[in-house]
């Protein structure tokens, strides 16, 4: 038993109280008759009882214990990160940027800067990825993305 | 049967029913080949892709991924030691130390020939079971397949390599994840949160995509692979004789492992792979020397691998039960096209059915053909780096969820699971009860409630009928031995004398 399981029972001891409390405000109704609630308070009260469990065991475990930290030990958070911050920010602007341009960008900071290529070479895959894109997403499946300022 | 048999034959042979299946077994290999994203992602990939073609094309396109994906997983482990799937982890333990020792091309070979005839038999083995199952299953009522769902989720958490004990809260989590969207007794909005795209729940895709694709494109990038590719020439793909002299009974004892685990709920190919090397080793007259490059150890799992991939389509088309977590996204896929799958399934559209099993035969035919003569191409392949590879994948994964609605909700759903894949795996929860159990959460609800409605309440009733008696006696008896065991090894052993 690890340490961070004291974090991640916590975590979902949280969520299915939550998740308990909204479905006993949706109907329960009766055993033989059951609402919209009754089952989710169930699974969710179930789910609970059990993170509670995980809980104590991991409180208990763990004294002096510090495996958070090995979890994520070596980890380069400036991939994740980029990666991450990449994917948010073409949901923001892919409506209002469009398919292409939106998709150039993503593939300029995740080959650039994630994957830290070649200037040039970012540059030829994302113009040659987007190219490809068009052609198999647009062209041939006739996937309605939207368009960008200037109609690019 | 004859006429069932000939309209498959018709039906796959048809030649864009031909494309589909070459397209599926090639993507199949491909991703196979490609360590980074699985028969999971790249069949939820896929699937909005699949809106525009028939039903009984787009299963064989994404039936094709499964199992093509069962032959590519070997290429890597053989070559480069890094299992393109979690099926054929364990080839890499023989199969990299005979490509070590100049024997790459063997090992190649038996992979692909010892998988088309464990696919082959099992496909037979599909033809003739799933019709007397889906027959039986006609009688089969809400409590049965509330027990047999509960079953295939309580099995599928006591084979996870991690904690039962975690892979059961992840079980819980699927199923509450499930309830997103409109009660199906009431149509009263559950957890939506006033957000009109939830109505419907939350989308197969961008949970399966977030759990299985982002997040395992973020655990390789936060410690990039370091692929090498063990420089040998690759010649003699047909194995000797003297291979095949050793290697006919474990391709034979491979196939019915595989098969019969693959149709065990929960089971599947990566179960069938680590338990038919562990019967081959048992069974061997030099267990000592696996690990060392032996073929059978190559043949085993590679063989049982994927008589699991074709037999886990058994309990999906005739019970309408996924078993395994990619049969829950074909599941996904053919609710999407409209098509219920269960018992009524070979009756209601036989052309699917009979389509499906026919293109097996020649989807493995075509294996064949890919993975022996243009083993080089895959080789190739290997080689493209994965900062370019990654990029790539992801932009798919975007177009793939954003084309299912045209909403930018999924993209942010996607990323979403894929940090919470991606915390899951840093935290040892196992993600395929999750899916799993998202999928068959209407089910089991459905079932649930009607049963209790049924009984007026009772939960009796699950165990006043033979099928689902036994199926939870035997969850329970699962569960009671799970928590013996722990009990058992948690006790302090006391020194002895």
């Amino acid at each position: 038993m690890k340490i961070y399981d004291v974090y991640s029972a916590l975590f979902l001891t949280i969520l299915s109280g939550v998740t308990c409390l909204l479905a006993y405000r949706l109907s329960l109704g009766s055993i033989h008759n059951p609402g919209a609630g009754l089952i989710p308070f169930g699974v969710a009260a179930l789910l609970g009882f059990m993170s509670i469990g995980l809980f104590l065991r991991g409180l208990l475990r763990s004294a002096g214990e510090s495996r958070s930290e090995e979890v994520f030990k070596g980890v380069e958070w400036r991939g994740v990160v980029l990666t991450l911050c990449g994917l948010l920010g073409y949901g923001a602007v892919f409506n209002r940027l469009g398919f292409r341009l939106s998709t150039f960008f993503l593939m300029l900071l995740l080959i650039g800067g994630v994957g830290r290529q070649k200037w040039w070479s970012t540059v030829a895959v994302s113009f040659f990825t987007v190219v490809f894109a068009h052609l198999i997403f647009v062209v041939w499946l006739r996937c309605p993305f939207p368009i960008g300022p200037l109609g690019i | 049967m004859l006429e069932s048999f000939l309209l498959g034959i018709q039906v796959a042979l048809q030649p864009v029913n031909l494309f589909y299946c070459f397209a599926g077994v090639f993507i199949g290999t491909l991703i196979g080949v490609l360590p980074g994203i699985g028969p999971v992602g790249a069949m939820s990939l896929l699937l909005p892709a699949t809106f525009s073609v028939s039903p009984v094309g787009a299963i064989i396109m994404m039936s094709g991924i499964f199992y093509g994906a069962q032959y590519g997983g070997s290429t890597t482990s053989i070559l480069v030691n890094i299992p393109g799937e979690a099926s054929s982890v364990i080839t890499c333990l023989d199969g990299y130390q005979m490509a070590r020792k100049g024997r790459a091309g063997p090992a190649l070979g038996i992979a692909a020939i010892g998988s088309f005839i464990a696919g082959t038999i099992s496909i037979v083995g599909l033809m003739v079971l799933a019709y007397p199952l889906a027959k039986a299953a006609l009688s089969f009522g809400p409590p049965e397949y509330f027990a047999l769902m509960c079953l295939g989720l309580v099995i599928l958490t006591f084979l996870t390599q991690g904690s039962m004990y975690k892979a059961l809260m992840m079980a819980l989590l699927g199923i509450l994840l499930g309830f997103v969207g409109l009660d199906l007794f009431t149509a009263t909005p559950r957890f939506t949160f006033g957000v009109n795209e939830l109505m419907d729940g939350i989308g197969i895709v961008p949970l399966m995509m977030g759990l299985f694709g982002v997040s395992e494109i973020l655990i390789n990038i936060e410690q990039p692979l370091k692929r090498k590719i063990y420089e040998t020439k690759i010649k003699g793909l047909l194995p000797t004789l003297q291979d095949w002299v050793v290697c006919k009974w474990a391709v034979l004892r491979g196939t019915v492992i595989g098969f019969f685990l693959g149709i065990l709920p929960g089971g599947g190919a990566v179960l069938a792979s680590f338990v038919s090397y562990a019967v081959e080793k048992r069974v061997s007259r030099y267990p000592e020397k696996f690990g060392t490059g032996v073929i059978e150890g190559v043949a085993a799992p590679e063989s049982a691998n994927n008589a699991a991939a074709q037999s886990s389509f058994i309990p999906l088309l005739s019970l309408g039960i996924p078993p395994n977590v990619v049969m829950a996204v074909l599941f996904g896929g053919l609710l999407i096209h409209g098509i219920q799958p269960g018992p009524l399934l070979i009756r209601s559209h036989p052309e699917i059915f009979w389509g499906v099993v026919m293109s097996m035969y020649i989807g493995n035919v075509m294996l064949l053909a890919l993975n022996l003569p243009l083993i080089g191409m895959w080789v190739k392949i290997l080689k493209v780096p994965y900062t370019i590879l990654f990029p790539l994948i992801l932009l798919f994964c975007l177009i793939g969820v954003y084309s299912v609605n045209n909403s930018v909700l999924d993209i942010y759903l996607m990323i979403l699971f894929g940090v919470v894949g991606y915390l899951m795996r840093k935290f040892d929860f196992e993600p395929a009860p999750l899916a799993l159990a998202y999928v068959l959460s209407p089910l089991l609800e459905t079932s649930l409630r009607q049963s209790l409605n049924i009984s007026g309440g009772s939960f009796l009733i699950f165990f006043s009928r033979p099928i689902s008696l036994a199926c939870m006696v035997f969850v329970i008896g699962l569960l009671a031995f799970q928590i013996s065991s722990y009990s058992k090894k948690k006790r302090p052993i006391l020194p002895a004398g």
